[in-house]
């Protein structure tokens, strides 16, 4: 990074009528995207898939979480971890299409086998043909080495460095201002209600886009029709999320009448609202009485971002058959809101080749959880910046 | 327990259509039918008196039961293993 971008990430840190956004660097430098990794990502609880990719005890799906080989593993009992996909042994990926493991996770190369707990199991032939033993190896220190992880609402977190304080902690927050509907049960709307979009862009304007209510008069003019910017309030909780809500919450899916169940014994104000949160760093949320789904955000490379929508109602009777032409229209408004967005974070990805572009002015009525997201990522960069004199901002 | 197996050694042309239905296993794959030809290998094996390829088609066998998931099976082939000091 260059000095003056270190410079521009002081910058960031300041108020926001006086801050300005995240310098150029921070959408396109690889050596930015590098540090940005391990500090923004690694360093946190970072969203990398969801339990529905590995539903039934035995499954094991392999997810690629900005470069590392993880294995998502549903146990015997239904418990879900998280594993480096990587054999101790030579460093050979275990597991490379989702399957289900009868009996053992082997590895394809020489068959060391794993137990779903990822105890070493066997190790054949170690010790010379048709012996399996090695005074040199000792099973018990070659398990499959675990990555933290947290499954919430079904999405599936991990701490990569380990030293991020415990989810309900780092979260709490969240579950605080969600306790209405995060103890209750959710259950995934089906293969119509899963979709992606791949979009070129920086990871972090995704996010940034939505979190905030502004565009929406001119990018949604549809959705303003109905839901007007002056129904919408700003959501801050500096470094955990930001976000925006709704009051006039308000679906008519079908001409019929027919609706979604609703969230059980929710509180009033849930009747006609709905809040949409990022969560840091990679995580988009929208909970309503009727249904809730999570995006997550897969920074490809520093410039190409896949946003994996998720869709989940509150009871198995809101996916059957029955409900399916609802699902399909939920989705499909959705996915239409979602493609409405794709201009401008491509746009704004764009706009970052203009050199001494500054990150641009916050509008301190309307920027300000865009800020608080700018602001977090920053804040992870402090005393990291070779020669810059970064302090922690309040 | 199947720790010192009496089988009767296989015909040679029992053995060649034993490795032909173990390669058609691999194609599969068919785990459970790997189990059980490398398990007839190895007996045939035994009852050749040769111990050290007895144990590597045993491990052989050892490792498809465990991917199949035949525990009980991967048990009793476990067992002739250690019987040899071929497992721990």
């Amino acid at each position: 990074m260059k000095p003056e971008d270190i410079s521009q990430v002081k910058n960031v840190m300041g108020p926001i009528a006086t801050a300005r956004g995240l310098p150029n660097a921070f959408y396109g430098d690889p050596d930015a995207h590098a540090q940005e990794t391990q500090l923004v990502f690694h360093n946190n609880w970072a969203c990398i898939g969801f339990g529905k990719d590995a539903p039934n005890p035995g499954d094991a799906t392999p997810v690629n979480h900005l470069g590392i080989p993880l294995l998502l593993v549903r146990d015997r009992e239904g418990t879900l971890r998280v594993f480096q996909n990587v054999c101790r042994h030579r460093g050979m990926i275990l597991v490379d299409e989702p399957t289900n493991i009868k009996g053992v996770i082997a590895c394809p190369y020489h068959a060391w086998c794993y137990e779903m707990n990822g105890t070493l199991r066997a190790t054949p032939h170690v010790g010379g043909p048709g012996k399996n033993v090695d005074d040199n190896i000792d099973r018990t220190t070659l398990g499959l080495i675990e990555v933290r992880s947290h499954v919430w609402m079904d999405v599936v977190f991990v701490n990569v460095s380990g030293e991020a304080p415990a989810f309900e902690q780092a979260m709490a927050p969240l579950l605080q201002r969600w306790s209405e509907f995060h103890t209750q049960p959710i259950h995934h709307g089906g293969p119509e209600s899963s979709f992606k979009l791949t979009v070129q862009t920086n990871w972090k304007l995704a996010i940034e886009n939505y979190c905030e209510s502004y565009h929406l008069p001119w990018v949604h003019p549809g959705l303003n029709s109905y839901s007007r910017l002056e129904d919408h309030y700003h959501i801050n909780e500096p470094g955990v999320f930001s976000g925006q809500g709704t009051v006039v919450y308000n679906p008519k899916l079908d001409d019929s009448g027919r609706s979604f169940d609703n969230f059980a014994n929710l509180s009033s104000m849930w009747d006609t609202g709905a809040e949409y949160i990022s969560l840091f760093p990679n995580l988009m949320l929208g909970i309503h009485r009727d249904h809730y789904y999570a995006i997550r955000i897969e920074p490809v490379s520093q410039t190409e971002t896949i946003e994996h929508v998720e869709i989940y109602y509150v009871n198995e009777a809101m996916c059957a058959e029955p409900m399916e032409d609802l699902r399909t229209k939920n989705a499909a408004l959705w996915k239409g809101i979602f493609e409405e967005d794709i201009f401008v974070v491509e746009g704004m990805q764009a706009g970052r080749a203009a050199p001494g572009f500054d990150g641009g002015k916050f509008s301190p009525a309307m920027d300000e959880p865009t800020h608080t997201f700018h602001h977090w990522v920053a804040s992870q960069f402090v005393g990291q910046l070779d020669g810059a004199s970064i302090t922690k901002a309040e | 327990m199947n720790s010192c197996p009496t089988f009767t050694p296989l015909t040679p042309d029992d053995r060649t259509a034993l490795e032909h239905h173990i390669l058609e296993a691999h194609s599969g794959p068919d785990l459970p039918g790997l189990a059980r030809g490398y398990r007839r290998g190895g007996d045939d094996a035994f009852a050749r008196g040769e111990i050290d390829a007895a144990c590597f088609l045993f491990t052989q066998a050892y490792v498809f039961a465990l991917k199949a998931g035949l525990l009980e099976f991967a048990e009793e082939l476990r067992a002739v293993l250690m019987h040899h000091g071929r497992e721990a």
